[in-house]
């Protein structure tokens, strides 16, 4: 009985670990076939650029989900941030105005966390409130028109392209690897887990619960900014309603990518498939010639069947 | 019509071929209050359970009011007249008192149904004069003190018309005053023909209320007799049992001489409003001392304010001789450790490995700066693993899939790493195995020779006495005694309970 128990949990385990990636590969086989653009150096970069801001994002939003949070203010943050990278540039040099955004969004994070930690405001409600606040604040910042950027320089983040890859998902892997490395290797990603896992239990073991848990906000702004750099370097220009809904594509890829809603664990790894599987779905869509509610439609299932499956395993487990 | 309100034969319970009541009779008169006592695990819960439906029975009959009684839920067990008064109420705290108490039986009238206010009012009235209290009507629960949830509840029970009540430790969180005023409200409704099954750890109130008792031990029933004609050290007599003696002391177990070691940790006057009140108390070096108190008494309290889980109004803690303000960090800085009593909950990361579980507190052993080394931490974990015995697939395997007494031992794990020098284990042998209590104990003594001092917190007074150099007594939230090594059971016992005269 004991054994059939363990042989069941290694195989949720396995979906857990591995699931996202089989569905993944088995749809690129199905895509490669059905549609012979799919497969073609252009349309892979072109699906990378593509995911390579909601893949900023959802790193963060990975963080915030492992330590037992939520954040539905980060499509708001990419907007003002976005904003105030370009709006900056009037009254300073670009990489000051970046700077500016960087510590904007990580100031907002920081809000978000006080108020979940310290003050006790259900994450999402927290976020939903900072979310309005932050989104009045781009309309007031921008005046509620597109704020065009000056700067050649500042394109460059967006738009360069060293060795002919574009630059996007560089930054892109290079804060993967980081952040993973930071999850999987250092005290602070231990501890963020464990206070996700169990707060009390973390607790009395001696982890300062609090600061773990704000830090994860403060890293879930600062990505978001991060992600409105790139996106308002990519347009140059900034809209007030940049970004509206990424948070929601954050949070499904972190989900689809094997993040635990109730926290404690994912993978910053796990969470890039699952931004690139919810890309490539649309992407063999578009070349299909598929309207676009219909996407959306087949996303939702998407979601809910891998999470479904996921959840379903593990209530059959517990009984 | 007999003068039994419930008679109850050759009742049998087993879980998983495990025996817990064993040929059980028990009979109530009408009108009486009748005592149910017994150690932990002696059955009174299971008893209780089953008469009120939680769970089903193996054998036995069960006649009520005259008539065969049979019933699948508490709900339908309400309805035909029995009424449990829980440890943990069973209101809906956002509902007004007189919602709560028709809760389920609301005179309506109309073809909507609706619910007739003015007759609930009526008839709530008439049940607390009834009963001979008053209580706020329009009052949420949430806003009740424990005593008047405690009223609320029996306004309910007698709103549904029960004939008996079971108590199951109903003064636990009352105040003094509060309590006489509870037994007033139980006498008059067994002037008025209510039944009443009073279980309690409190030997005093039995005297005080009940008519007659009935003890139980291991399943069994030993005896029931008028409080008139017993005392209470032949009540404590009856729960030990007769293998109560030959536990006491427990000398030979392993007498070990204590050095007069530094003390490491002092507590002066600690209180925590409702939990514990003036607690002193001081630990030193190479001594395991006992902490007993039945469940509830304040002990798991007292051990969250010496950890700092919580943070006491008054009294002072020092670590040393230095005056600290503990919180779990400090705490840990400061060489405390602390299992909690509830491992599933506060003590273990149920999704989580083995490894991560066992080096929580002790992390930054294994860290250069930031990056954790895993070869240290792996060998820390495995070399735990083995000097403990812990049964494991390997280091990575979640914890919730191992037994109780594993978990347990992660626990204590965790803490050895972090190599505190005082270690307080709240109910570390809980939800264990026999072996894995001996090993616990063991251990628990190691831990003392390597010079750490050990407060073992334990509703249990046989292990108290196995495993401690000294023993404290904690009631209702006071220490009231100290035995020494070799204590005679009875005597723990009987100042746990305060049953002496």
């Amino acid at each position: 009985m004991n054994r059939d128990r363990s042989g069941g949990a290694a195989a949720g385990t396995f979906f857990r670990r591995y699931g996202i990636l089989v569905i993944f590969c088995g749809l690129a086989v199905i895509i490669s076939l059905v549609t012979p653009d799919f497969l073609t150096a252009r349309n892979i970069l072109n699906i990378l650029r593509q995911s390579s801001i909601i893949g900023l994002m959802a790193i963060g939003t990975t963080f915030v989900i492992i330590g037992g949070g939520f954040d539905i203010s980060v499509g708001p943050i990419l907007a003002l941030t976005a904003a105030v990278a370009i709006g900056m540039q009037s009254h300073l040099p670009w990489p000051a105005a970046v700077a500016a955004a960087l510590l904007a969004g990580a100031a907002i994070g920081l809000a978000n966390g006080v108020l979940a930690a310290v003050v006790g405001i259900v994450p999402i409600i927290a976020t939903l409130g900072t979310m309005t606040i932050v989104r009045g604040l781009t309309y007031i910042y921008t005046g509620g028109y597109p704020l065009v950027g000056e700067s050649q320089a500042f394109k460059y983040i967006g738009g360069g392209q060293p060795l002919g890859i574009p630059f996007p998902i560089i930054l892109l892997a290079a804060m993967v690897l980081f952040w993973q490395f930071i999850l999987a290797r250092t005290r602070t990603g231990r501890y963020i887990c464990a206070v996700g896992g169990n707060k009390e239990a973390s607790r009395l073991s001696g982890v300062a619960v609090d600061y773990y848990h704000i830090l994860t906000f403060v890293i879930g702004g600062f990505m978001a900014a991060l992600a409105g750099v790139v996106y308002a370097s990519r347009l140059n220009s900034a809209t007030p309603l940049a970004g509206n809904g990424y948070e929601m594509d954050a949070i499904a890829s972190t989900v689809i990518g094997g993040a635990s809603v109730s926290g404690g664990e994912g993978s910053v790894f796990g969470t890039l498939v699952g931004v690139l599987l919810l890309n490539v779905v649309s992407n063999m869509f578009n070349l299909m010639g598929v309207p676009v509610y219909v996407q959306h439609l087949v996303k939702g299932v998407i979601i809910l069947v891998v999470v479904g499956i996921d959840s379903y395993g593990r209530k059959a487990e517990r009984r | 019509m007999s003068d039994n309100i419930l008679e109850i034969t050759a009742l049998n319970k087993s879980f998983w071929t495990v025996p817990v009541l064993n040929d059980v009779d028990l009979s109530v008169r009408r009108g009486e209050v009748h005592a149910l006592v017994g150690e932990n695990g002696a059955g009174k819960s299971t008893l209780i359970k089953i008469i009120c439906g939680a769970y089903r029975r193996d054998s036995g009959r069960i006649v009520f009011d005259g008539r065969e009684f049979e019933a699948a839920t508490p709900g339908e067990a309400l309805e035909k007249g029995i009424a449990v008064i829980h440890q943990e109420t069973s209101l809906v705290p956002t509902l007004t008192v007189m919602e709560n108490v028709f809760l389920g039986i609301e005179p309506v009238s109309g073809w909507f149904a609706a619910c007739r206010r003015d007759r609930e009012r009526e008839r709530f009235a008439e049940l607390c004069a009834g009963a001979g209290f008053t209580l706020p009507a329009d009052r949420k629960v949430k806003a009740l003190g424990p005593a008047e949830r405690k009223l609320t509840e029996i306004v309910k029970a007698l709103a549904h018309d029960a004939r008996l009540l079971i108590m199951d430790e109903p003064t636990d969180s009352l105040s003094a005053g509060e309590m006489e005023g509870f037994f007033r409200v139980a006498q008059d409704l067994r002037d008025r023909g209510i039944s009443i099954i009073y279980i309690t750890h409190y030997l005093g109130e039995l005297f005080r209320i009940a008519d007659r008792v009935t003890v139980l031990k291991d399943g069994g029933r030993v005896a029931t007799m008028d409080m008139a004609e017993t005392t209470a050290d032949r009540v404590v007599g009856l729960m030990l049992g007769a293998g109560g003696a030959e536990g006491a002391g427990g000398g030979g177990a392993g007498a070990r001489r204590v050095p007069g070691g530094e003390v490491v940790l002092r507590a002066a006057g600690l209180s925590r409003r409702g939990a514990v009140r003036d607690a002193s108390l001081s630990l030193s070096r190479g001594e395991i001392v006992g902490l007993a108190g039945v469940i509830g008494s304040g002990k798991t309290e007292l051990a969250r304010l010496l950890f700092g889980a919580d943070r006491p109004d008054a009294g002072e803690i020092l670590v040393r001789g230095a005056a600290k303000r503990l919180s779990p960090r400090s705490a840990k800085a400061a060489g405390i450790g602390f299992l909690p009593e509830d491992r599933k909950t506060q003590g273990l990361i149920q999704e989580q490995s083995v490894k991560r579980n066992i080096t929580l507190a002790a992390l930054e052993k294994f860290c250069r700066g930031q990056l954790i080394g895993d070869a240290e931490e792996d060998a820390a974990c495995s070399g735990m693993v083995e000097s403990l015995s812990i049964r494991i697939a390997g280091p990575g395997q979640r914890v919730k899939y191992l037994s109780g007494g594993n978990q347990q031992k992660v626990v204590i794990a965790k803490w050895l790493l972090a190599d505190p020098d005082v270690l307080i284990l709240d109910e570390p042998t809980r939800g264990v195995d026999v072996g894995s209590k001996r090993a616990i104990y063991r251990l628990v003594g190691k831990v003392a020779e390597q010079g750490k001092a050990v407060l073992f917190i334990s509703s249990e007074v046989p292990e108290i006495l196995e495993v401690s150099d000294r023993i404290l007594v904690m009631r209702k939230g006071s220490l009231v005694g100290e035995f020494p090594r070799g204590a005679r059971q009875e005597d723990v016992m009987a100042r746990m309970l305060g049953a002496e005269t």
